[in-house]
C-alpha cells in the first residue's frame, strides 16, 4: 500500500463513524446515510492529493456530503421527497424521561426541507458557527440565522401541539 | 426549548447510530466507478458545450484567472447604519429610535425614503419603521431574512405564502411577486435585487431565474452559479460557482456580465474570498 493509500486509510478508520453520523442526520435514514458517506469518501479519495490542509479534511468531506446529498435528491433518480408539516402516523418514541423532547426534535428535522436540514445538522451536531455554516453550504449567514431561527420556531410549536 | 435542544437531541440521536466499517477496498471501488463516470460524462459534455460557448469567449477573450482590463473605479461605499442598545446610527450620523431588542434583530436595511426594514426572530417576522422609528407594518415571512437592491431602493423577501415581497422607496406595501419555483413546500432564495422589478432568484445554491412583476424567466448562464452581489446598475453580478469535481474544496469566484453572457473574472485559488461587482 502506497504512503498516499496509508495516509487515506488511516483517516477512513478514524472519522468514518463519526461522518456517518453526520450522514444520517442529513438523510435521515441508515441506508442512504452508508450510501451517501461512500460515496463522498470515494470522491475524497480522489481528491486526497489536492487536500493539503489536513486539519480542514473533515470540513472538505462534509461539504462533499451535503453537496451529493442534495444532488443525488435533484437527479431523481430516488423517489422524490417532498417536505411537509405532517408526518405518517408511526410508532413514536416517546422518551418518558424527557418528555417527547427528543422526539419533536427529530420529528421537525425530518420535516425540514433539505437545505435547511443541512443547516440545522452542521449549526447544531457539527456546532460549526453561522459563517462556517454558511461558507460550507454556499448560502449567506443570514439564511443560516433564518433557517435556525425557523427550525427553532418549528420545535416550538410541535412541542406545544403535543402538550395540547 | 432553545438551541441547546438541537444540539443535546441530535448529538444523542446520533449516537444511536452504528453502521458497518467501510473497508478502504470499498470506497476505492467507489471512486474508480466515479472517475469512470466522469470521464464518460466529460467527452460527452465537450461536445455539447463547444458550440454554446466558444463564440461568446471568443469575443471576450475568455475566462482567464488573471484580470484581462483594468477594474473600474469604485463607487463610494453608501456606508452602513448600526443598531445598537435600540438606537439607529445612520451613515449621515443621524439617530432614531426603534423599539426592538438587538437580540431578535437578523438583518436589517434602511431604503433610501429612510424607513427601516427589519428582519426579526421574535417574532418571526419582517418589520417596516417609518423614517421617525414608528412601527409601519409587520409581515410574516416564509424566512426571516430580507435582500436589499445595491441602490438601496427596495428590500425584498418571501412571504409567508411563499411570494416573493418587494418593498420599494416611496411606496406604502410591498409589491406581490410570484413563487419560486421550488420542489414541495419550500421557499427559494432572492440572491439579489438588480432594481425593484428584476430580482435574481434561486434554490439556495443555484441562482436558477429572473423575477419580475411578469413571471419568472430562466437564467440563462454558461455554467451553475449564484449570484452574491449586484453592481448598483446591475451591470456586472459577483458570482459563487457551483462546486466541481476540480474545485470540490472552496469552489470558485467571479463575476459575471449578463448583458455579455459571460464570465469576465474566475480565481479557485484561494477561500473564502469573493468578487465584489464594483471593484
Amino acid at each position: 500500500m502506497s504512503d498516499r493509500d496509508a495516509d487515506f486509510t488511516a483517516y477512513l478508520q478514524a472519522r468514518q463513524a463519526r461522518l456517518l453520523r453526520t450522514a444520517y442526520l442529513l438523510t435521515g435514514d441508515q441506508h442512504q446515510a452508508e450510501d451517501l458517506l461512500q460515496t463522498s469518501l470515494a470522491k475524497l479519495y480522489l481528491a486526497w492529493d489536492r487536500v493539503t490542509e489536513r486539519d480542514s479534511v473533515d470540513a472538505y468531506v462534509r461539504r462533499i456530503m451535503v453537496n451529493e446529498n442534495s444532488s443525488l435528491w435533484r437527479r431523481g433518480w430516488r423517489r422524490r421527497e417532498v417536505s411537509t408539516d405532517r408526518l405518517p402516523d408511526t410508532v413514536g418514541a416517546h422518551d418518558a424521561y424527557d418528555e417527547g423532547v427528543g422526539d419533536a426534535v427529530w420529528r421537525v428535522v425530518q420535516t425540514l426541507p433539505r437545505k435547511a436540514r443541512a443547516v440545522v445538522v452542521l449549526r447544531y451536531y457539527e456546532q460549526l458557527t453561522e459563517a462556517e455554516t454558511a461558507e460550507a453550504l454556499g448560502i449567506s449567514v443570514g439564511t443560516v440565522k433564518s433557517q435556525c431561527s425557523r427550525a427553532l420556531a418549528s420545535l416550538r410549536e410541535r412541542v406545544r401541539e403535543e402538550e395540547r | 426549548m432553545s438551541e441547546e435542544t438541537f444540539v443535546r437531541e441530535l448529538g444523542r440521536r446520533a449516537e444511536e447510530v452504528a453502521g458497518a466499517p467501510l473497508d478502504f477496498e470499498a470506497v476505492r471501488g467507489r471512486a474508480v466507478r466515479i472517475r469512470r463516470r466522469r470521464r464518460l460524462g466529460a467527452a460527452v459534455a465537450v461536445v455539447a458545450v463547444v458550440a454554446a460557448v466558444v463564440a461568446p469567449f471568443a469575443l471576450a477573450g475568455g475566462p482567464d484567472d488573471s484580470a484581462p482590463d483594468p477594474a473600474p473605479a469604485p463607487r463610494p461605499a453608501p456606508g452602513s447604519s448600526v443598531l445598537h442598545d435600540r438606537v439607529l446610527t445612520r451613515p449621515d450620523g443621524t439617530t432614531v429610535r426603534l423599539d426592538v431588542d438587538n437580540a431578535d434583530v437578523l438583518e436589517l436595511g434602511v431604503l433610501t425614503d429612510g424607513r427601516v426594514v427589519a428582519a426579526l426572530q421574535e417574532p418571526y417576522a419582517i418589520r417596516v419603521y417609518s423614517p421617525d422609528g414608528a412601527v409601519q407594518a409587520t409581515y410574516p415571512p416564509a424566512y426571516n431574512t430580507i435582500t436589499m437592491s445595491a441602490s438601496d431602493n427596495a428590500a425584498a423577501w418571501v412571504g409567508e405564502d411563499l411570494r416573493v415581497r418587494v418593498l420599494t422607496s416611496g411606496t406604502a406595501e410591498p409589491a406581490v411577486l410570484g413563487a419560486i419555483p421550488m420542489p414541495g413546500d419550500d421557499a427559494g432564495s432572492i440572491d439579489a435585487v438588480v432594481d425593484p422589478s428584476h430580482l435574481l432568484v434561486g434554490d439556495h445554491t443555484t441562482t436558477t431565474g429572473v423575477l419580475t412583476p411578469d413571471g419568472i424567466t430562466d437564467l440563462a448562464a454558461p455554467e451553475p452559479f449564484r449570484v452574491e452581489d449586484v453592481s448598483p446598475d446591475g451591470g456586472l453580478w459577483a458570482v459563487t460557482f457551483v462546486p466541481t469535481a476540480d474545485h470540490e474544496q472552496y469552489g470558485c469566484f467571479g463575476l459575471y456580465d449578463p448583458e455579455a453572457g459571460t464570465i469576465t473574472q474566475r480565481a479557485c485559488d484561494a477561500a473564502p474570498l469573493g468578487c465584489a461587482p464594483v471593484g
